[in-house]
């Protein structure tokens, strides 16, 4: 199956703009550039519109919260019975008919990775999905585990104070490293006590398996992950990092990627009071280049992954930077830039057909292509607001 | 007195190239090519552009304070009673509240503070400017006094909660009628025997059409009820939210009450916002409605108050309907258009100069302004 | 516009069935017979079809606890206080309930809808039929139709928990004694203001419904399964010179002749499924027909959602399985409703002069395998 995007503006975002077309074969991109003749199942006449990749949701929980539901029947983010949980999946708590995948595509959104939810410090493996609403559940899962969840500050403290778990940051610390020392000594026991898929999980981390993605949104969380990483060594994403243009330098030194955001939130918890749009131009500035943008969603809507960081580059944000946030920078974090992220030959044809530039919060979107099929189309179509 | 040149001013809809004079806190006159005179300050304002101060109807700013954490700063909802009439929003405003910066800084010059939603009378909100230390200084009065009311299922979950009624919807209904029966009781008897009407001062004004009432409101079910009981009290009222106000466009022409509609940026996130939707606003609008749109911040911060607008910028509404929703039609519904939400002469001096056109997600806020003094913007540390 | 319904065999319910043709328009039935003379607009081939009234469920909570939304939005009573005489369960219905259209399937084209039976005096019920408007304004018939009430297990078990009165069946039948009690001399206050030509300064909603009912402009609707409930509920409406209405009347085999004598309009139902409270130990099928043998006036409820008002009629055949009349089961789904809720001059039967209101079965209805092909507000349904 073949469709051609015609005249357009190409942004593929890890080369410079141009005017040309692009050809997408049996869900691939096989041409990026002008001038190609070629028949098409799909023709679509870009001429003055503007042609970005699919966008990338490093950080969400649609399908697992629970659009336009709020009791405890389809909320699923939490498993709040224990504060250690990485052997759970969030692609097991994903309900495939959700809404919230519908308001994706309206947002341009063609990849999510979806997490649990912050409540505990050891969460469970995050899922990442392809937005094709076309094909079964299964085949839209592109990891089926995306990276450990993890969780410091005033959420996990909030949620098992009650039940005495964990009462304070350096509990939630303690309740950390136990877990890391307990699977190392698992592992030197295993034979005996049999496969305990809690510690295996744990030790795929530890052995850099899988990336751990931690919630962290004030300096001193960051700080204190930091020194946890440096005695058990694992990869590591800082997910908010509200307070990392704080220590800018710090995290620039240590080489850390960073999913920024949402930044459109109330200061509605003391460990958000430096919330600022201000973060990523600041962060830039310090050389680190390695930044997504995240919504959270259902925290703020997903609509706002471009706007967020078109809002941004009031304070310094670069234009390229703004876009690669939402784009190859997620894919990489994810560690799917081969497949998503931007436009080039080879990869997946998830393609967003705009008006004018999608951080533009005014634009209309026309087309979302996933996987070389058109998934929504204003002229057959509403967009999902 | 002030006089700013050359700028793109916002006026009769549409941006022109204008002169305007400010003096003691008042625009004085708009023209081209305007002269100074005598001890006049200039403002060259070339390259810029000029909105009037926009105007949020419903929040609950400075009482439900931004970085104070979960419970200190909290005073939005008097939760001792589901009704609680002689409560008072402008009695628990904090001017310093961070919430209120960040809307100076972002162009937000008018806001309505109103107490929260877990009541069923929530008590009396009050509009204020959002500069200043001393909030009595602040208030913008309103021609009628305004009584927050809510609806539906906000207040019936949270007092089943509380063990106390009202426990369903019927109750909510029938606990309204009930306060509404009080202060007409109050009414009938005689000066001597009336006592202390603290409680029911402000619901028999709302019946004597010295106030209208502001319903926070979800369902159309619930519309209706409101609508029903209105009618069998007489009393005015605006619609809160109504967010499935839409999906019964033709009632909602003929009811012909106005609405506020909002906060749209969010999640639907419950049954209650099923029918949440951008295209709210241009269904009711092509109903001839009175339309205005809300944050109601902290929900979504008051320094964010023009994403709402930029979304809807994606549907067919023209940019005059867009910038109306957030100044002069939110001014019309609180009754103060003859004091904010236009550039006017003889209206507050309320303006934001921005760098570029309103919808231009990279215009900085340079300046905003309250009668004529410069009282943020994104320069302040504090913006976004 | 005026239609003709023809090839039909109507079921009027004041007459036998007959094959024949009904013409009518938007607001009534103008004509009815083996063959009607007027011209009509539009006619409608009735296939051989069963055409007969929209039946009226007497009992229902149908849009107080929407279906598929669970407890978080269960409206159905406001157990809070034993007496909230003046909450109108109008004002918690939800008209996009699934369950009203797929009534309408079942037949089911009216309904009287009650606040629940937690509380000894629960509020004030109303009328309302099915239409595709979703508005509710469009459905009601009439509001404050009836004062729901209620006697046996469930006020005391509600209230139990709250160490509040009731935690007996005596302290159900006080509370609702000291209601109508405060209601007298409620009225005699105005009175007496009146006389005095003074306002009167102390209205009080919950009072002024117990007026209505002690006045009779609205009967009390009284839940009661158990005999002894339904004596009481009857000792009241003698105590207090008011009309009742008895609802469920599950052990009325044991107290005919006082139904009887009386004069007590009952509603039946719901006998389908288990009988999960010892109150509901004598619940049985044959109450219908006992009914009809003692000359009691019943009508048939679902108590939607206990069980859906789309099988009602299920319920209705079964009645006739366990010894009722056929002709006697349809009168207590169509005119008897009616007569109870003071509607009979527009409803329950297919007569020149009365609302069109009406299905047409491809089957009886009391055959589980027949359906609604036809109703006036729908037109013509698919499977």
């Amino acid at each position: 199956m073949k469709t051609l995007i015609k005249n357009g503006t190409i942004h593929p975002v890890t080369s410079p703009s141009f005017v040309g077309d692009i050809l997408v074969e049996d869900g691939k991109i096989v041409g990026v550039e002008p001038g190609i003749q070629v028949k098409a199942d799909t023709l679509i006449e870009a001429s003055g519109l503007h042609v970005f990749p699919g966008l990338v949701e490093e950080h969400c929980h649609i399908g697992i919260h629970g659009e336009k539901t709020n009791q405890v029947s389809d909320n699923d983010v939490n498993e709040w019975s224990d504060p250690v949980t990485p052997q759970l999946l969030a692609m097991d708590g994903v309900k495939p008919f959700d809404e919230g995948f519908r308001y994706a595509i309206s947002a341009g959104v063609t990849t999510l990775n979806i997490f649990p939810g912050s409540a505990n410090p050891i969460g469970g493996f995050g899922v990442t999905l392809k937005n094709d609403l076309d094909v079964p559940y299964q085949e839209r899962v592109l990891l089926e585990r995306s990276g450990m969840k993890m969780a410091m500050g005033e959420n996990p403290k909030k949620t098992h104070q009650e039940s005495k778990k964990i009462m304070t940051r350096m509990g939630t610390a303690a309740v950390i490293r136990k877990a890391f020392s307990d699977a190392i000594a698992y592992r030197k026991k295993k034979d005996e006590k049999g496969f305990d898929p809690k510690n295996e999980a744990l030790l795929q981390v530890l052995d850099g398996e899988f990336k751990a993605h931690v919630h962290a949104h004030r300096a001193d969380d960051m700080l204190t992950i930091l020194r946890i990483r440096d005695e058990f060594g694992f990869q590591l994403s800082f997910e908010h990092a509200t307070e990392s243009h704080l220590i800018a330098d710090l995290l620039a030194e240590k080489g850390v990627e960073l999913a920024v955001g949402p930044m459109f939130t109330a200061r509605y918890k003391i460990e958000v009071n430096n919330r600022t749009l201000r973060t990523p131009g600041i962060l830039e500035k310090a050389g680190i280049s390695d930044i997504s943008l995240i919504t959270d969603d259902p925290v703020i809507p997903i609509l706002n992954l471009p706007i967020q960081a078109g809002l941004a580059m009031h304070h310094g944000l670069s234009g390229d930077l703004a876009l690669r946030a939402i784009t190859i920078n997620p894919a990489r974090n994810l560690g799917l830039a081969d497949r998503i992220g931007s436009i080039e030959k080879g990869k997946d044809g998830d393609l967003l057909v705009c008006d004018r530039d999608v951080l533009d919060p005014t634009h209309r979107l026309l087309f979302t292509l996933v996987n070389g099929k058109v998934a929504f189309d204003s002229s057959k179509q509403e967009l999902v607001l | 007195m002030e006089l700013f040149k050359g700028g793109q001013v916002w006026k009769d809809d549409r941006l022109q190239r204008l002169d305007f004079r400010v003096e003691n806190g008042r625009f004085v006159s708009f023209g081209t090519d305007l002269q100074p005179s005598g001890d006049t300050r200039v403002i060259d304002l070339e390259g810029k552009y000029v909105y009037p101060g926009m105007i949020d109807p419903h929040t609950h700013v400075g009482i439900f304070e931004e970085m104070t954490g979960w419970e200190a700063g909290n005073d939005t909802n008097e939760y001792s009673s589901p009704a609680t009439p002689s409560v008072r929003a402008i009695d628990a405003i904090n001017p310093l509240d961070a919430g209120l910066r960040s809307a100076r800084n972002a162009g937000v010059t008018t806001v309505c503070v109103l107490p929260g939603s877990s009541n069923v009378i929530g008590g009396e909100g009050v509009v204020i400017k959002t500069a200043g230390k001393n909030v009595d200084k602040m208030v913008v009065p309103t021609p009628k006094k305004l009584v927050k009311m809510a609806f539906g299922r906000n207040p019936s979950w949270f007092w089943q909660g509380q063990k106390k009624s009202p426990f369903t919807r019927m109750a909510v209904g029938a606990l309204l009628r009930e306060q509404l029966v009080k202060a007409q009781n109050q009414a009938k008897k005689p000066e001597e025997e009336r006592g202390n009407d603290l409680e029911t001062r402000l619901l028999q004004e709302l019946l004597d059409h010295k106030a209208m009432a502001r319903i926070h409101v979800a369902n159309m079910e619930d519309i209706e009820t409101i609508a029903r009981i209105s009618s069998e009290f007489g009393f005015e009222y605006v619609l809160d939210h109504a967010t499935a106000l839409h999906t019964n466009p033709e009632f909602a022409r003929s009811l012909g009450v106005p609405a506020i509609l909002g906060p749209l940026n969010v999640c639907a996130r419950s049954f209650q916002t099923y029918d949440l939707t951008f295209h709210s606003v241009q269904i009711l609008q092509d109903q001839g409605l009175l339309l205005s749109l809300m944050t109601d911040a902290p929900v979504i911060p008051l320094s964010l108050i023009r994403v709402q607008p930029w979304i809807l910028a994606r549907l067919e509404l023209s940019e005059a309907q867009i910038v109306d929703l957030l100044t002069r039609n939110a001014a019309k519904i609180l009754g103060i258009e003859d004091r904010v939400g236009s550039l006017s002469a003889g209206l507050d001096a309320d303006f934001m100069v921005l760098s570029s056109g309103f919808f231009d997600v990279l215009s900085v806020v340079e300046n905003t302004y309250i009668q004529g003094k410069v009282v943020g913007g994104e320069w302040d540390e504090d913006a976004h | 516009m005026k239609k003709r319904i023809t090839n039909v065999k109507i079921f009027p319910i004041s007459s036998e069935p007959f094959e024949g043709e009904l013409l009518f328009d938007e607001s009534s039935i103008l004509e009815v017979g083996p063959k009607v003379q007027g011209t009509a607009e539009e006619t409608l081939d009735g296939k051989g079809g069963l055409l007969m009234p929209g039946f009226i469920d007497g009992h229902s909570h149908i849009g107080l606890m929407p279906e598929g939304y669970g407890w978080e939005y269960d409206d159905v009573n406001e157990y809070s206080d034993p007496v909230t005489a003046d909450v109108r369960c109008m004002d918690a219905f939800v008209p996009t309930d699934m369950g009203i259209e797929e009534s309408a399937r079942g037949g089911v084209m009216m309904y009287c809808v009650l606040p629940g039976s937690a509380n000894p005096v629960g509020g004030l019920g109303f009328i309302a039929k099915y239409t595709r408007s979703n508005l509710l304004e469009d459905k009601v018939i009439r509001a404050d139709c009836g004062l729901k009430m209620a006697t046996g297990e469930n006020p005391k078990r509600v209230y139990q928990e709250y160490k509040k009165m009731p935690v007996t069946r005596m302290g159900t039948a006080a509370v609702m004694r000291k209601f109508f009690f405060d209601g007298l001399n409620y009225m005699q206050k105005k009175e007496k203001a009146e006389k005095e030509g003074k306002p009167f300064s102390e209205t009080d909603l919950k009072m002024e419904v117990a007026q209505l009912v002690l006045e009779k402009e609205i009967p009390a609707r009284i839940h009661c399964h158990r005999a002894e409930d339904m004596l009481t509920a009857i000792r009241i409406k003698k105590e207090f010179d008011i009309n009742i209405v008895i609802e469920h009347a599950t052990e009325l085999i044991k107290v005919a002749d006082e139904l009887k004598q009386n004069e007590i309009p009952v509603f039946l139902g719901p006998y389908m499924g288990s009988r999960p409270k010892v109150e509901l130990r004598e619940m049985t099928y044959r109450t219908y027909g006992a009914a009809e043998k003692a000359g009691i006036l019943f009508g048939c409820m679902s108590d939607h959602p206990v069980f859906p008002a789309e099988v009602l009629r299920i319920q209705a055949g079964l009645g006739v399985q366990y010894g009722a009349s056929e002709k006697a089961m349809l009168e207590s789904l169509t005119i008897n409703p009616a007569k109870i809720l003071q509607l009979e001059e527009s409803y329950g039967t297919l007569e020149e002069g009365k609302v069109p209101m009406m299905c047409l079965w491809d089957g009886h209805p009391f055959d589980a395998r027949s359906r609604v092909v036809w109703n006036n507000v729908d037109g013509w349904l698919s499977r």
